[in-house]
């Protein structure tokens, strides 16, 4: 397999699972605030600090509101982390290395960037959340393709890669909702909503079943932290996707650097002990999390992509 | 019945080529024409309605550039098969082979002893100012003497129904891969009519290719590891290039993926870490090859790629510099090659040409440019051209200058009456022209590889003579049927 084909698999992998994340993570907000009483200064400037993107974001608007910052991550093309532009990359590199892919993969993702590049008004509550769904639905069939459509070669566990790194990344981009505070910090009568954000956070992940059925205990913080970090079982925890991050790297050509820089990712997160946790302290304990994979994901590129002579 | 879809169908002043000027079916197409006739409106629009499905289904694109950015479009494709009988298409692909040996004797010697040139049948002038003659190829000796491995001839048929060479494309000719999707859409529309008749196969190209492609490697002891060198996704023959690589099971390559080292071998960057190239079927340009030696700003190239081809390392398809033979100057020489290199006389014909260099042919040109067609020397897709009978005052007054400035760069030939062929549009059939490019796959040490047919354009628009698909043009499968066999066609 060549270099650059693995480099467009890989991306394309992790940009399609940013998409669907970032649906997610868009919805699970969403939802919150549904459930929010009137008046309450939602802190949307969050959300953009949260995926990233604060700089670019107040280059171009003085005021975050719910319309700016919906827009801005969505359907915004010349934000190169929104929704819309996760699908132009994705499209992009797909297309590169369409012969290695099912075609069925390749036309998912077109119709969906094609869906995305007529801009639908996400700043409207009722069409957000039609985006958001159709948006995870057809993350949720490329997946499908890949799984039953690909021969498991390189090309695959390229791919599968991406999408198991990404899906590491944005599990703690969305752990960052909770633990960045979106509320006004007046504790004591909002603490219901509190519990209703922890909810929110497992539903958007689509956890909240799993965690229901594995956990058995009251929704709660600490408990949630610590199934999306590090349980076993759960295909969206932290610890999954970078087993499976590991998973890959044992079929691909002498990953020897890769594994040590994954190892060290897997280490800090076996080490959560969410009882233990502040809200602080998670905070930066996910921020270095985040560091890890983008390490990691770094130590991939050197190994197979820039891979001249070696 | 089957006259039904028929009734009126006439194409005044050209040779139509399945219903001749009386209306009747031609021997070879009577059958077909019974049949398709036998359909109704009804059901031809259902077959055309699958048509369009499967090419959708099947992704069959050419990319366009346009306002709104590069756009994949669905390929444009006619049902109605163009029907030739093998009869007639036996002495065009002997022809075929004739002339692309030809050629290649003629670029073998351009960039050798230039015989040619020395003996007074080749004027040194032409070459003077060809601008595909690359000097850095002079002393080459690729496999075989073989420089063009691939040629792309574009034939016309006159109102007699007699076939002439138009060109020939020996640079990068596009097109094969959608002669041979044309026919996996017809078995498909048309099943039952394959049942009727014996129709010449064209899926076997790609075979043909990877072995005269690995007939190239210069290491003949090991399976040859074989590349199709693109320009990239934003290339309008994109999908030919995916679709070859894929038929051949070689790899798809952009001049960024391949380096070459010191010991001057081409190695591809994968992930299992470098790995030799052996043969490179190039669809980049010359120009475009290699900075190191050509454009020094080319993205699309690999720096030290003449380098390895020079050393005898890599063999590149085509070689080169053999688009020195793909010029329309040049073209005008072709049947004096073949008479100079091969001593015969030439099967298939040239259109007549005249050279504008030549002071009386250009007078001749200048005098009679509203009848005339008149094409610069290198261009390609149908671009710089002045069609004389549809051109206005202005027009002619424009190319006459440019005539004047150049005369090397132009050539003119008479308005051919191209020949029609029955083309379904909304109002049922209705005559449309059409042209054939066959492929011609030439290796060493072996008879020249033929394509049964070729690719078949046609012009979509009434009375329109450009079969470009970037100008509105469309295809055919194209059917060699064999008229030799007592129930051949049944």
């Amino acid at each position: 397999m060549l270099s650059r084909i693995a480099d467009n698999l890989f991306w394309a992998g992790r940009y399609i699972e940013r998409a669907e994340a970032s649906a997610r993570l868009i919805n699970a907000t969403s939802l919150l605030l549904f459930d929010l009483p009137d008046g309450r200064d939602f802190d949307w400037h969050t959300l953009v600090e949260i995926m990233g993107a604060e700089a670019g974001f107040d280059a171009r608007h003085d005021v975050a509101d719910e319309t700016r910052v919906m827009r801005y991550l969505a359907t915004d093309r010349e934000h190169p982390g929104s929704i819309a532009a996760s699908l132009v990359a994705a499209r992009e590199n797909l297309r590169s290395a369409r012969d290695h892919v099912p075609r069925e993969l390749w036309e998912e993702i077109n119709e969906l960037h094609l869906f995305m590049a007529e801009a639908p008004d996400v700043a409207r509550r009722v069409t957000r959340s039609h985006v958001m769904d159709r948006i995870i639905r057809t993350a949720r069939t490329a997946d499908g393709h890949i799984d039953a459509g690909m021969s498991r070669d390189a090309a695959y566990d390229m791919l599968t890669l991406g999408l198991a790194i990404e899906r590491a990344d944005m599990t703690t981009r969305v752990l960052d909702v909770r633990t960045a505070d979106l509320l006004p910090s007046t504790p004591e009568t909002l603490s219901p909503y509190r519990n209703a954000q922890w909810i929110s956070v497992l539903k958007s992940l689509s956890a909240f079943q799993m965690y229901r059925r594995h956990v058995r205990t009251r929704v709660s913080g600490p408990s949630v932290v610590r199934f999306l970090l590090t349980d076993p079982a759960f295909p969206g925890s932290a610890w999954f996707c970078l087993r499976t991050a590991g998973d890959k790297l044992a079929r691909l050509p002498r990953p020897g650097p890769v594994q040590t820089q994954l190892a060290r990712a897997q280490r800090t997160v076996n080490g959560v002990d969410a009882g233990q946790l502040s809200g602080e302290r998670l905070s930066h304990l996910l921020d270095r999390i985040q560091i890890e994979i983008a390490d990691l994901s770094q130590a991939i590129a050197d190994r197979y992509f820039d891979g001249a002579r070696g | 019945m089957s006259g039904d879809a028929w009734r009126g169908y006439q194409s005044p002043g050209f040779f139509d080529e399945m219903i001749d000027e009386l209306g009747r079916p031609r021997p070879a197409t009577a059958a077909l024409v019974g049949r398709i006739g036998a359909l109704g409106a009804d059901e031809l629009a259902e077959r055309r309605a699958a048509a369009d499905l499967a090419i959708k289904s099947m992704g069959i694109t050419f990319t366009v550039y346009s306002d709104a950015g590069m756009i994949d479009r669905a390929w444009p494709f006619d049902i109605l098969p163009r029907v030739i009988p093998a009869s007639e298409w036996q002495p065009v692909a002997r022809g075929l082979a004739q002339r692309v040996a030809a050629l290649n004797a003629f670029i073998a010697d351009i960039y050798a002893e230039q015989r040619i040139i020395a003996d007074g049948v080749f004027p040194a002038e032409v070459l003077a100012q060809s601008v595909n003659f690359r000097p850095e190829c002079v002393g080459m000796r690729p496999p075989g003497d073989i420089w063009a491995h691939i040629c792309g001839s574009d034939l016309v048929r006159d109102g007699e129904g007699r076939f002439y060479v138009l060109e020939d494309n020996l640079r990068v000719p596009s097109g094969v891969s959608y002669m041979v999707e044309n026919r996996l859409v017809s078995k498909r529309v048309f099943p039952e009519l394959f049942e009727a008749h014996v129709i010449g196969p064209v899926d076997d190209y790609p075979s043909e290719l990877l072995d005269a492609l690995a007939a190239l490697s210069p290491r003949p002891d090991i399976t040859p590891n074989v590349a199709v060198l693109t320009p990239g996704v934003y290339n309008s023959a994109f999908f030919e290039h995916v679709w070859l690589a894929g038929q051949m099971g070689a790899e798809l390559v952009q001049g960024t993926d391949l380096f070459v080292d010191d010991d001057d071998c081409v190695y591809a960057r994968t992930i299992y870490g470098p790995q030799r190239i052996d043969v490179i079927y190039r669809r980049v340009d010359d120009l475009f090859l290699d900075p190191d030696v050509f454009r020094a700003d080319s993205m699309l190239g690999t720096p030290g790629l003449m380098r390895a081809w020079r050393a005898g390392n890599v063999a590149l398809a085509n070689a080169p510099g053999a688009g020195v033979a793909d010029d329309k100057v040049v073209y005008a020489f072709v049947p004096e090659f073949i008479r100079y290199y091969l001593g015969e006389e030439p099967t298939l014909d040239n259109v007549p040409t005249w050279l504008c260099m030549k002071d009386d042919e250009r007078e001749h040109v200048l005098a009679n440019l509203d009848s005339l067609v008149v094409k610069p020397a290198n261009e390609s897709g149908g671009y710089g051209m002045l069609i004389g009978p549809r051109s206005s005052g202005e027009e002619r007054e424009h190319f006459a200058e440019l005539i004047r400035a150049n005369p090397r760069n132009y050539i003119a030939q008479p308005t051919l009456a191209l020949s029609t062929a029955p083309t379904l549009v909304d109002t049922g059939f209705a005559p449309r022209h059409v042209d054939l490019r066959p492929f011609i796959v030439s290796r060493p040490e072996a008879p020249a590889y033929v394509t049964m047919g070729g690719l078949t354009r046609v012009a979509l628009r009434e009375g329109s003579l450009v079969v470009n698909s970037s100008q509105g043009g469309g295809s055919k499968d194209t059917w060699i049927i064999d008229d030799t066999q007592p129930n051949g066609s049944a």
